[in-house]
Parts: structure tokens; C-alpha cells; sequence
């Protein structure tokens, strides 16, 4: 755990150099993680330096090549992309190989790739991966075919609601609504578009912040709050402990610790996040929701009403 | 002493005597003598017979280099470069040439005037000295329209901390028309004190058909000129760095203040009154950098289309009178095909696929397409991936564009003008470049933008140099649309058309009435909005082609008001329709291609002469 930790901290540094090809599962997925994020803030330097072995590699993981090869494209360079997926298969290849053909306006030949064979009764050719559903929607939707979009982009959103590309299948199912007259239905889609476009309006800023502050825990914390927004755990503890590995007497990160501990069900781990937290900084407000929460689901109403009339006190708003 | 951004620039302006410029005071009576002319000749132009947008600038005359700040780039006021307009001084006929002025530095201590360059009719151009009266100021976008309803062009300028009515007296001399704007649209207010305007792109239409030229001003952002936001945005571990592709670039327009546009109804005396709340209810202020005034809906009032730089773009549909509301995302044009917003820039509109329907282009950042939009039954429907734009355009950073028929065979092209804002785009692996030829590509039937390669190395689309302002006209009056370029830091390019020598053309200007009707809806009398049919060849082969006369194509610009239609092979035209602002049906008998004529309201057929 503290070595991932450390290699996710890593990866938010500083741009990837190049250091050959990743030797273990846990070295492919951080360097995916890397260079996912390295294209989503429209870095492609950073994966084109961080994988110049990737072009003369026989074995790459193939994910790898596909985010190597639409940070070619992204550079400028296709024609290199077409060159190194040329020589691959399989559906991270094809996937890429979908993209190349959407940034040419080859929508058909972006539709034959991911399109499903004849007597499928799977509605794209890779129905394992989400993406795969988002770029056929796309490639139908660019191509004026919104009803064919609408059922593949429904199932991209469903299977991949926090993907980066989520808000733009959102914003294509609003106007699919609407081809079709649905009023009710654009509005509702137009909200999920808008809430999912604000969460990854803040998941780039925090992550451009990382970036540039390294070494400050706050904008860490900011992205932890993130992920417990959206439910997302795990991800939002390793965020908060990436925070506190940074600066322990993070008081806040202790406090949001806390609670991300208390939603995952890891009672002993909440609280003593909590004592530390109160330790740490005796004005926090959030925390003494958290216990007056953690206090409640263990039955003990008198505790968790002291624990809520401080929080009160202290100015908090939020319901038990 | 901590100064506030908005304080400090007024500060700044006091010591150097230019608060109120905003055009309400005008620099020295004496104005500076026109530039020497450094062009060798602007006689006995030897014509290239090269078939291609060869740029003449130089031996035509026109000498205008840009100054836009620093070649660094370090702030966001220095890559926007200038806008370039088509008028006629002097009521003789042909297309004159007006351009707006940076300053090499920012430190606002050389600021320039409007620099004139006045045609001989043959496309040689002299360098025209400003009227009597001028306001130097940092200028940026630019509108020729009869404001007064004399008859003649004027001017109005938009700049940083400035919007000017220049006149145009008998002589052909623009002068500066004092109190034409009402003061209050010069500053914006704030919580921290008054934010200098920044115009952008202006538009000079009749919003409400009562014969007066209004105006729709476009505004960019807050910038304190004097401490401008670098390398990024905010303070502590919050801050974000302002980085483009890994490398830091100037700050904005991300995270910084916008300004809301105003509009401006005409009195028709040169002068305006500020109409912004009752004609734009609702309006919320965005990164304006594009106006187009066009007639969106085909109900024979005009409306707009704002290009906003990451910030939804705006549909203004007129009710008829002068009142809009925005419909830009129920009519699909708002964002990109997917939500974002992009980076809008200029706009421009024709009947590109011929159905009488008048479509539009609107150009983008890199990364992101130049958009084109056809006019359907119901709004627009986006074309731009069938038609390949995003493929073909995605490595250009566009700013003016055009559509219009180069090549007389009956089919638009569209062209842009190009150019990165981040110097850093030079750098490796960043998909572009800084400097960028302008574009041209063929829209015909095949429904697929067909690149035009240049075949001269002389073409405006061969020199990679980056152009912001651009606008359209015929500047040697042989019925083919040239092109001027306002390069930025550069000189200014001048794209005369040689594209094709068998095609046969019509130009045609419509104006409005030369004096006012009793009653409203009138037409202008520089006859904007006015809508032509020509109809072309009889039986299986006729068709028609559509136009719609405005000027506010470009960016930051302002294109010739005559209509220019290519005939192809057709010898002549079997008849003309003309449709007025005011609801007048004009039909007109056909005649032989190649010809301009001028016709106007009420009168007819006033002229018509072969080109040159």
C-alpha cells in the first residue's frame, strides 16, 4: 500500500522520464494511471518522453500502446500512431485505433471498427470495455445518427460514470432527448450532464494543482473530497493518505480521513482517525459530524446528539 | 501601497492623459503625418497570371505592418491582434482599406491611430492621412457602415479603453465623432472599481428595420494592463499554473473576469444610445471575440451569432424588434458537438449547399475544429465531421473566416485566416504551429472540404505567418473576391485572386432608399440585410444562387458589402430577386455576367458596368 502510495505521489510530481518498459502488473497499471492522466490534462510530451521504448517493443501491454499512440496523434504525429497500432491487435488496439479514425472524420471506418460482427448479439465489439460504447455512440452521433448514438451512450454512462469523457456522452444523450421530443428526459440528462461536467471541471483543477504543488497536501485533500463525492472510497483514501504522507499534522486530512473511514465501514479506523483529528486541531467542525454519524449507526444516541449540537455550534449546516 | 488591477490602469491612463479616451476627447488637433510609404511603387502593378490568392501587398502599396506588444507573448492583450475594414472614402466606387493598431509595448506611451490606405480603383493603394481629429488608442475591431445616412461609409473602432465613430466628410477624410458613445459603456463597473472595456469583433446592422445602423459591440475580459496575471492564476498551493501542452503560456481567458457585450441602437446622426438592457434581457457576460450579424431564422430581421473564447457561443434571434434572446443551445451551436466550449473566433455565413438557407462557419482554437453549421427546417444541423473540418482544421488555430466563391464556379470556399497564440507552439510535439498560412478549401457538392493547396509560393496560403483580422472585397473591381490579411507583428497580406480566368461572376450591391420611407420596416441606406436570388442557366441546369448582404464577416472586421456570386460557365444571368429589410420584392430581368451593378430600393437598376 505505502509502496503504491509513493509511486502515485510520484506520478503527480513530476513529468514521467523515460525508464524502459515497466517490469511487474503493479509498474503497468501505475504507468497507465500516469500516462491516462498525462493525455486527460493534454500532456502527450510527458508519454511520448516516458515510452520512447514502447515504438521498438515487441510485448508492450496493450494499453499501454493505445495511450502511447493517441499521444502520438495528440502530437501530431498519426502517422507514427498508424505505424505502431498497425503491428497490434485486440480491443485496446482497436479502441485506438477508433480514435485515430473520429480525429480524421473517418466515421465509418471508426464504426467498422468497433461496430459488433454480423450475428452478434452484442451491440459493440468489445462489450467488456466501456470505451467502446462511448466512441461507436460518438462516431454515430458525429455521423448524424443520434438513435444509434442513444443506446450506446446510455450504456458508457451507466457502466463508466466518473470516465473523463462521461460529460460529453451526457451532453449527447440531452440532444438525443431532444431529437426525439423527450422534454422530461433532456432536462434530467441535462442535470446529470451538468453535475458530472462541474465534478470534472474540479477533478482537472485539482489534479493541474497537484501537478504544480507537489509538495502542498491541500489540493490533495481537495481531491479526496472529490472521490468521497462520488462515492469512490478507495480512491478518496488514497488521496487523503497521500496528503497525510505528505504532512502527518494534516489536520484536515485527518478529519476528512475520518470519514471516509466511517462511509467504508471501517468503525475503529474512523474513529481513531477522528481522536487524532480532534487532537490535531480541537476547531474542526466536520469531524464531530463524523462521530456524531459513527456514534448513531452504534446506537448511542446520546453521544452522537453531543457530537451534533457541537457540530451545531461550531456553525455546522449539514443533516445527521 | 497595494494597488487594485482596475485602479492602478486608471491611474495609469490619468498620468498619461488618456482616461476618456473611449473616444470622448480627442488626441492633438494636428494629427501625425501619414507614415512614408515604404512600398516601392503603387504604379504599373504587374499582375501575376498565377491561378492562386497571390499576395500583392507590397507592390500594391499596402504597407501596413502590425504591432500587437512583444514578440514573447507574455500577455493575453498582445495575441489577438488587429482588425482590418472595407469601405469606400469617397464615394468612388471602389474598396479603400482601413486598418486597426497596436502598440509595440505595453506600456501605453505609443499608441497609435487608425492607419488608411486609400485604392485608385485598380488596386494600388496610397497611404491617407486621418482626418483632423482621431483618438490614438490600442484598437481592435472595426465596422464600416453609414451610421449618419449620408451616403457614405463611416467607421466605428473598437480597442482597449475605447469605442470611436469616425465620420466620413466630403472629401473622403474620416473624422472623429465626439459624444458618438455614451460614456458609461467605456468602464464596466466593479466590486473593486471600474474594469476598463475591452472590444473585440463589432457588428453595424439595422436591429429593428427602422433605417439606422445599430451596433453590437463584442467585450473580452478584465486586464489591468499595468500587472497582468502571468504564469498563473491565484496564490499558495491552490494556484493554477497557466500551461498550454506542459509549457507556461500567457494567463486567460480561463479564470479570468468577462465582459458583457453591449448594444448600442443608432440615432442616425452618427450618434448611438446604449439599448444594451432592453435589447439583450438576460445577457451574461462571456469571452467575446466573434460577431456576425446575419438573418439566422430567415424572418427578414437580422440577428447574431457571438463567438465566445471558452465560453458557450450565443444565437441572438431578433423578435423583429431589436429585441434578442438567446437560442444558441436549443439550436445546437452553443458548444462543441460534445458539450465543451470551445474557443470561438470568427464567424461568417452563406448558402453553402444552395438551399436558400444561409449557413455559417464559426473558427475555433487548435485541438478543436472550425465548426460549419447548415440551416435546416428547424435551426442548424452541424456538419463538421461529415464534412472532414475537424480532420482538416484541427492543427490550425483560426481566426477570420470567409465564405465566399473564389473561383466563380458557383460553389463557396471557405477560407481562414490563421495563427497560434502561444509562441510555445513551436515547440516539439505540440500537434501545430505558431505561424500559420491561411486555408482555403473548396465546399461544393461533394459535401467534403476539399483543400485548395497553394500553387504559388507567393500565395497567402503558402507564407506561414499568423493573420488575425481578415475581410473580403475586389479590390482591382474584376469581379473576383480578394483578400486582406492583418497579419499580427507583421505585415499586412494582400491576396489578390487569380484562382480562375474562365469562370464568368456577378457583384451586385444593394442599397436602401435615399431617403427614409414614411413608415417602417425600412431598409439602411447601405442596404445591410437586403437578400438576393440570381438565377442562373434555364431548364435542367438552372439553379440559384443566395446571398444576404452584411459585413461583419471575419474577425474583428469588416468585408465588402457587394454580393459576389460565381456563374460558372453561364454567359449570362436569367433574373434577379431582390428581398429588402423593409418587405419590398424587387424582381429584375437577367443579363450579361460579369458585370456590377448597383441597385438600389425603390429606384432599380442604378448601374451596371462591366468589370475591369
Amino acid at each position: 500500500m505505502i509502496a503504491m502510495l509513493l509511486l502515485v505521489l510520484a506520478a503527480c510530481a513530476e513529468p514521467l522520464q523515460s525508464t524502459g518498459p515497466p517490469g511487474d502488473a503493479a509498474a503497468i497499471a501505475t504507468l497507465r494511471a500516469a500516462w491516462h492522466e498525462a493525455l486527460e490534462l493534454d500532456v502527450p510530451s510527458e508519454v511520448l518522453a516516458g515510452g520512447t521504448w514502447i515504438e521498438s517493443a515487441s510485448d508492450a501491454d496493450p494499453e499501454l500502446v493505445a495511450l502511447f499512440a493517441r499521444a502520438l496523434a495528440s502530437a501530431g504525429l498519426a502517422e507514427r500512431a498508424d505505424a505502431l497500432l498497425g503491428q497490434k491487435s485486440g480491443p485496446q488496439i482497436a479502441l485506438a485505433r477508433a480514435r485515430l479514425a473520429l480525429d480524421r472524420d473517418e466515421l465509418e471506418r471508426a464504426i467498422r471498427e468497433l461496430a459488433p460482427p454480423a450475428g452478434s448479439t452484442e451491440p459493440v465489439r468489445f462489450p467488456a470495455v466501456p470505451e467502446a460504447f462511448l466512441l461507436l455512440g460518438r462516431a454515430h452521433a458525429r455521423a448524424g445518427d443520434l438513435a444509434r448514438a442513444e443506446p450506446l451512450l446510455v450504456e458508457f454512462v451507466s457502466r463508466a460514470p466518473w470516465h473523463v469523457e462521461a460529460p460529453q456522452a451526457w451532453f449527447v444523450l440531452v440532444d438525443a432527448a431532444l431529437a426525439r421530443g423527450d422534454s422530461k428526459g433532456s432536462t434530467s440528462r441535462e442535470r446529470s450532464r451538468a453535475q458530472s461536467a462541474e465534478w470534472h471541471a474540479f477533478y482537472r483543477a485539482r489534479r493541474v494543482q497537484i501537478r504544480a504543488n507537489p509538495s502542498e497536501a491541500l489540493p490533495r485533500l481537495g481531491l479526496a473530497q472529490l472521490w468521497l463525492s462520488a462515492n469512490e472510497l478507495e480512491r478518496a483514501r488514497d488521496a487523503v493518505e497521500s496528503a497525510l504522507a505528505l504532512d502527518a499534522s494534516f489536520c484536515r486530512g485527518q478529519e476528512l480521513a475520518a470519514e471516509i473511514e466511517r462511509r467504508a465501514g471501517r468503525v475503529e479506523d474512523a474513529r481513531a482517525r477522528a481522536d487524532a483529528a480532534l487532537a490535531c486541531d480541537s476547531k474542526l467542525v466536520e469531524v464531530h459530524l463524523t462521530l456524531a454519524r459513527l456514534a448513531r449507526d452504534a446506537g448511542d444516541t446520546t453521544t452522537s446528539n453531543v457530537h451534533l449540537a457541537r457540530y451545531r455550534e461550531l456553525g455546522g449546516k449539514k443533516e445527521l | 501601497m497595494r494597488w487594485f488591477p482596475a485602479l492602478a490602469l486608471v491611474v495609469s491612463l490619468v498620468a498619461l492623459g488618456l482616461l476618456g479616451a473611449g473616444c470622448g476627447s480627442e488626441s492633438p488637433a494636428t494629427p501625425p503625418p501619414a507614415p512614408p510609404s515604404v512600398a516601392p511603387t503603387v504604379a504599373g502593378v504587374a499582375e501575376s497570371s498565377e491561378r492562386d490568392l497571390i499576395d500583392e501587398a507590397r507592390t500594391r502599396g499596402l504597407d501596413y505592418v502590425n504591432r500587437s506588444g512583444t514578440a514573447g507573448k507574455r500577455v493575453i492583450l498582445e495575441a489577438n491582434g488587429a482588425g482590418v475594414a472595407v469601405l469606400d472614402l469617397g464615394n468612388d466606387g471602389d474598396e479603400d482599406l482601413v486598418f486597426a493598431q497596436g502598440a509595440p509595448t505595453l506600456d501605453f506611451t505609443d499608441l497609435p491611430g487608425l492607419e488608411v490606405f486609400e485604392n485608385d480603383g485598380a488596386g494600388r493603394f496610397r497611404r491617407r492621412a486621418l482626418g483632423s481629429s482621431y483618438t490614438a488608442m490600442w484598437s481592435t475591431g472595426l465596422a464600416a457602415g453609414d451610421v449618419d445616412g449620408d451616403g457614405d461609409d463611416d467607421l466605428v473602432v473598437g480597442g482597449i479603453m475605447g469605442l470611436c465613430v469616425y465620420l466620413q466628410g466630403t472629401d473622403g477624410a474620416l473624422a472623429l465623432r465626439n459624444g458618438a458613445i455614451p460614456t458609461e459603456v467605456f468602464t464596466i463597473p466593479r466590486e473593486k472599481g471600474p474594469a476598463s472595456s475591452w472590444f473585440t469583433s463589432l457588428a453595424l446592422f439595422d436591429a429593428d428595420r427602422d433605417g439606422r445602423l445599430d451596433l453590437y459591440a463584442g467585450r473580452y475580459l478584465d486586464l489591468d494592463v499595468g500587472a497582468p496575471p502571468r504564469t498563473q492564476l491565484g496564490e499558495g498551493p491552490l494556484a493554477i499554473p497557466c500551461q498550454w501542452k506542459g509549457h507556461t503560456v500567457f494567463c486567460g481567458p480561463a479564470g479570468l473576469t468577462p465582459q458583457p457585450d453591449i448594444f448600442l441602437r443608432g440615432r442616425g446622426d452618427g450618434t448611438f444610445e446604449d439599448a444594451t438592457a432592453s435589447a439583450l434581457p438576460g445577457h451574461v457576460a462571456s469571452f467575446t471575440l466573434g460577431v456576425h450579424a446575419f438573418d439566422a431564422d430567415g424572418d427578414l430581421d437580422t440577428d447574431l451569432f457571438v463567438a465566445n473564447d471558452t465560453s458557450p457561443n450565443l444565437m441572438l434571434i431578433n423578435d423583429g424588434s431589436g429585441v434578442f434572446t438567446d437560442f444558441a443551445r436549443a439550436a445546437g451551436v452553443a458548444l462543441s458537438s460534445e458539450g465543451r466550449m470551445q474557443a470561438g473566433m470568427g464567424v461568417a455565413s452563406a448558402d453553402v449547399d444552395r438551399d436558400g438557407k444561409l449557413d455559417f462557419a464559426v473558427t475555433n482554437f487548435s485541438d478543436e475544429p472550425t465548426e460549419l453549421f447548415l440551416g435546416a427546417q428547424q435551426g442548424f444541423r452541424r456538419v463538421t465531421n461529415t464534412f472532414g473540418l475537424l480532420r482538416e482544421t484541427r492543427s490550425l488555430l483560426s481566426w477570420g473566416v470567409h465564405l465566399a466563391d473564389f473561383d466563380g464556379d458557383g460553389w463557396l470556399e471557405m477560407l481562414t485566416a490563421n495563427g497560434h497564440v502561444y509562441p510555445q507552439a513551436d515547440e516539439p510535439m505540440t500537434g501545430t504551429r505558431y505561424g500559420q498560412p491561411a486555408t482555403l478549401w473548396r465546399l461544393g457538392p461533394e459535401r467534403r472540404a476539399i483543400r485548395v493547396e497553394p500553387r504559388s509560393e507567393r500565395s497567402i496560403l503558402h507564407a506561414a505567418i499568423g493573420a488575425r483580422g481578415s475581410a473580403i472585397g475586389d479590390f482591382d473591381m474584376d469581379g473576383a473576391v480578394d483578400v486582406v490579411l492583418a497579419r499580427i507583428d507583421a505585415p499586412a497580406a494582400l491576396g489578390m485572386n487569380r484562382t480562375s480566368s474562365t469562370n464568368t461572376r456577378l457583384a451586385l450591391r444593394l442599397l436602401g432608399p435615399t431617403l427614409p420611407t414614411p413608415s417602417a420596416p425600412r431598409t439602411a441606406r447601405g442596404g445591410q440585410g437586403a437578400k438576393a436570388i440570381v438565377v442562373i442557366e434555364v431548364g435542367a441546369a438552372e439553379h440559384a444562387l443566395f446571398a444576404e448582404s452584411h459585413t461583419s464577416a471575419g474577425f474583428q472586421s469588416s468585408s465588402t458589402p457587394w454580393l459576389h456570386f460565381g456563374l460558372g460557365s453561364a454567359r449570362r444571368y436569367e433574373k434577379l430577386i431582390v428581398r429588402w429589410p423593409s418587405g419590398r420584392v424587387d424582381t429584375f430581368e437577367g443579363g450579361d455576367a460579369n458585370a456590377r451593378i448597383v441597385v438600389r430600393e425603390g429606384a432599380g437598376v442604378i448601374e451596371r458596368v462591366p468589370f475591369r
